[in-house]
């Protein structure tokens, strides 16, 4: 699965740390989404996608052959 | 915070690790100062060791079954994956000790004994927390690079 996290962040200049307090999970979870080592759950990726104000197929893909 | 995950307050895994440096102190005096081991000694009970081996397990407790400073997601799927490779491993060391037993059992002049009580709860339990604790570790060692 990929994410534009990391992208979408920077359209809104903010970094990890403030991402994480605005959605009220660690930093490290955001790294670790973004680096592709951790599936976010449903109520996750919802929280990330209303904070970008986004639809969360924008934000997250499924690759080929998932 | 979603779901109570039964894990005791934070400020427990603090406790935990004074607890076990105390139990080094103890030990430590015990090694190079007063006989502390054997303080309530009395015909048929050892009270010094057996106190030494309470703090140690509390302290072992106390630091594994703590939260961490922010629970989310990410720490409950690492604290489940680390109770499953522990025990993967748990099982495997306990057949090889069992493979073992069984030869040492078929042939009498074989020095293949290792001891059945090698995987126990305590042992896996200890297996847990440096699992648990090196997955911690090696998430947060991620973080380094800043975006």
């Amino acid at each position: 699965m990929k994410n534009n996290i990391r992208v979408e962040r920077a359209i809104v200049k903010i970094s990890q740390q403030q991402l994480a307090d605005e959605i009220g999970v660690s930093r490290q979870t955001i790294n670790a989404i973004e680096l592709g080592k951790y599936v976010p759950s449903t109520i996750l990726s919802l929280k990330i996608a209303r904070y970008f104000q986004k639809p969360v197929e924008e934000i997250f893909q499924l690759e080929e052959g998932e | 915070m979603k779901t109570n995950n039964f894990l005791l307050p934070h400020y427990f895994q603090k406790i935990g690790w004074a607890l076990f440096i105390f139990s080094f102190i103890y030990f430590a005096a015990d090694l190079y100062a007063f006989n502390i081991l054997e303080l309530f000694d009395q015909k048929y009970s050892r009270y010094g060791t057996m106190i030494l081996y309470l703090l140690l397990i509390f302290s072992a407790l106390f630091v594994a079954f703590a939260k961490e400073k922010i629970e989310d997601e990410l720490i409950q799927n690492i604290r489940f994956t680390s109770i499953v490779i522990t025990a993967y491993i748990s099982f495997s060391i306990f057949m090889i000790v069992w493979i073992f037993y069984a030869i040492n059992h078929a042939f009498r002049f074989t020095s293949f004994y290792i001891d059945l009580r090698l995987i126990n709860p305590v042992t896996m339990f200890m297996l847990y927390v440096v699992i648990f604790k090196t997955r911690l570790f090696i998430s947060k060692r991620g973080l380094k690079n800043e975006e």
